[in-house]
């Protein structure tokens, strides 16, 4: 309710006409805030070095899948701004997942995983995606014996968790798994330098649109760190969006909560780095972004934009590309006779 | 023939004198096996510049040149896995088997061929395969030039790695920038090569004994130059011949590129650099043990069985042949614009 007045404040003020420049970065300071430099500390998962490397090696390793060729790479793909290109993944036995990937990068600034909420974090969200059949389809109690028997990880695992008798468990490995995610952050976008007061770092057009989405209603949802990732909301606030964008099958986080309110409610995505992570929606069914900005402008927010604003608010959102993390890819430890086979 | 005169002659020597002195077997190794280079080899039309191998190695990475935006080069040459995918055989398009197992990457521009087969001359020509394979990346021919020209920051790059080109963007010249990229995925300084380089010390016992094995039992007659083998072809089963489980009889190897009745089973002598971390082994990947697989190459290839000690040792020198992996930082591949072709599941 609070963030709802200072959002109708803040608009009025907006809709007043041309705000001044002292005015517009005082109310996105409001209402945003930089992605910091350094990786976040995770309750009750501090990093270490050694936690982190293992982390990465498990990220990229196609052993965590039953087949093989799917890493958490292969979807969140740290070279395509942490996502596939695709609408829907292409999982274990080239089946397709239900809902667009979600980007890793930043994500250990959302308030909740997948596009339901159905992950507490990024460590839960490590092992969800692992055993999903349609995804890694590792059966459970097959990751850690596969692990175990490479000698390579059980001298990482011991480095990453030092006094444990036997730390080569699933709830370790989504440990590692999520403080390298952590790290996998994007600062220093144009938007982080202007909101750290750099005017300049926004052209002229960047600011029209950051203004436009704020006073449009935008910021209501998409806000904070990542501009969206901590709240949930129905897709369809005003008008519902026709099957090809919102298939009517996937009820979203109805299918969690089983909440009727809950029904075509998904998480608001972040719109860090969204000029990187075509396509769009949960569906996956928008490849352009200013198309995806009309979409919202009609089913969230009631209010149609015309071709000039979309065309500013895209610039806008263009400026929220932040630094790519640069990742060596790790060398994996080999496997060894006794470890066990991939799955066809 | 005359390699095989060599192998011959050091055969009875290495048989006739287990003390085989420290220094005779150093000059020995010295005369059939090369140490791997430590900067990139230069490739014959296709010199590299940083922009055409970081253009390589964008292309490599990127899923976006199969028909799926699945599949890269990595999924089945992954980097961090010794080149490999640690497959029998490689998962495709549509979650086709592909027909072999998949070969390493490292070192490969040092072999005189590439595939099993040997159906291509060399790296640029192999590159080219996967990615029209319709078991493989399935890309129609004309889909890499079309998709890759259609985001603006490959239109870019490829202007760098070829500047003076009116259309740069072509499927030759993926090849080629491919090529460079892969030419710099070599292993060098490994136990080997640096005993072969003079340092006695860098194998142990077990290694040295090991390395006089592998060349007096014969091993070394088709394992040899710079990459340890991938210098010539032979039949599997030269002598005896493995069961249909090594060697399916569907799979006739070479005779399917020369239709020729004496390339029957004949494949490319594989590299055994880096074998130690490129686990499953032969052309059927069905071999998942490397003292096994050690084993049924004496019986199938020397006729000369080895006992329990010395395929130890064989395994010993061979895991001295796994090399610095080159360390590579992921590219940041450029985005896909609203016009850039979409994936086709």
């Amino acid at each position: 309710m609070h963030l709802l007045r200072s959002f109708g404040l803040a608009a009025s003020l907006l809709l007043a006409g041309a705000v001044h420049a002292d005015d517009l970065l005082a109310l996105a300071r409001a209402r945003f805030q930089p992605i910091p430099d350094t990786p976040p500390a995770l309750p009750g998962n501090p990093a270490t070095p050694a936690k982190v490397e293992l982390g990465r090696m498990l990220y990229f390793d196609p052993r965590v899948s039953a087949s093989r060729p799917g890493s958490c790479n292969s979807c969140h793909n740290v070279g395509l701004g942490g996502v596939d290109g695709k609408e829907a993944v292409i999982g274990h036995s080239w089946q397709q997942g239900g809902r667009n990937t979600p980007t890793i990068f930043n994500a250990v600034f959302n308030t909740a995983r997948f596009w339901d909420g159905r992950a507490q974090d990024v460590e839960e969200q490590a092992g969800g995606s692992r055993f999903n059949p349609i995804e890694l389809a590792l059966p459970q109690a097959e990751l850690s014996e596969q692990l175990a028997t490479i000698p390579g990880y059980a001298a990482a695992f011991a480095a990453a968790f030092p006094g444990e008798p036997a730390p080569v468990t699933l709830a370790n490995a989504q440990k590692a798994i999520a403080v390298f995610g952590a790290t996998l952050i994007t600062p220093d976008a144009p938007f982080d330098k202007y909101l750290r007061g750099d005017a300049s770092a926004l052209t002229a057009t960047q600011k029209e649109g950051l203004q436009l989405f704020m006073s449009k209603g935008c910021a209501e949802c998409h806000n904070g760190i990542n501009l969206g990732g901590n709240m949930y909301a129905p897709f369809g606030i005003l008008e519902r969006p026709g099957a090809d964008v919102l298939p009517r099958a996937d009820k979203g986080r109805f299918m969690v909560t089983e909440t009727v309110g809950d029904q075509y409610v998904f998480k608001v995505p972040t719109l860090r780095n969204i000029a990187l992570t075509a396509p769009y929606f949960h569906s996956g069914r928008a490849w352009d972004l200013g198309q995806s900005v009309g979409v919202m402008a009609a089913s969230q927010i009631g209010a149609p934009v015309n071709a000039e604003e979309v065309q500013k608010i895209t610039s806008f959102l263009e400026s929220l590309t932040g630094e790519q993390a640069r990742i060596v890819y790790p060398i994996l430890p080999p496997s060894v006779a006794a470890a066990q086979r991939p799955e066809p | 023939m005359r390699s095989l005169t060599v192998l011959t002659l050091l055969a009875c020597l290495g048989a006739g004198t287990p003390g085989f002195a420290a220094d005779d077997l150093m000059v020995s190794a010295q005369a059939q096996f090369k140490p791997i280079p430590t900067t990139p080899p230069v490739l014959p039309g296709n010199p590299a510049t940083p922009a055409k191998v970081e253009l390589g190695k964008m292309l490599y990475f990127d899923p976006r040149v199969s028909a799926s935006h699945a599949i890269s080069c990595n999924s089945c040459h992954n980097v961090g896995l010794g080149g490999v995918d640690v497959e029998e055989k490689s998962i495709g398009h549509n979650w086709q088997r592909g027909g072999r197992n998949s070969p390493t990457v490292f070192n490969a521009v040092f072999n005189t061929a590439q595939f099993w087969d040997g159906r291509a001359k060399d790296l640029e020509e192999q590159a080219g395969g996967p990615m029209l394979n319709p078991i493989e990346m399935a890309s129609p021919k004309e889909h890499v030039s079309e998709q890759l020209g259609a985001i603006p920051g490959y239109v870019a790059a490829f202007k760098s790695a070829f500047p003076g080109e009116a259309r740069p963007v072509t499927l030759a010249n993926a090849q080629k920038a491919i090529a460079v990229f892969e030419a710099t995925l070599i292993t060098p300084n490994a136990p080997f090569d640096r005993y072969l380089k003079g340092d006695a010390s860098a194998l142990n016992a077990n290694q040295t004994a090991g390395l006089q094995l592998f060349i007096a039992k014969g091993c070394a007659a088709c394992h040899n130059g710079i990459n340890v083998g991938g210098g010539r072809y032979a039949p599997f089963g030269i002598v005896e011949k493995p069961g249909a489980e090594l060697l399916p009889p569907a799979d006739k190897g070479r005779f399917m590129v020369t239709k020729t009745a004496g390339d029957e089973y004949v494949f490319k002598v594989p590299t055994l650099r880096n074998i130690a971390l490129t686990a499953p082994y032969f052309h059927s990947g069905r071999s998942w043990d490397l003292r096994q697989a050690v084993g049924v190459m004496a019986a199938s290839q020397l006729g000369a069985p080895v006992n329990d000690e010395e395929a130890t040792k064989i395994v010993a020198f061979l895991e001295a042949l796994t090399g610095e992996q080159p360390k590579i930082v992921y590219p940041v591949l450029p985005p896909s614009v609203a016009a850039t072709p979409r994936p086709e599941p």
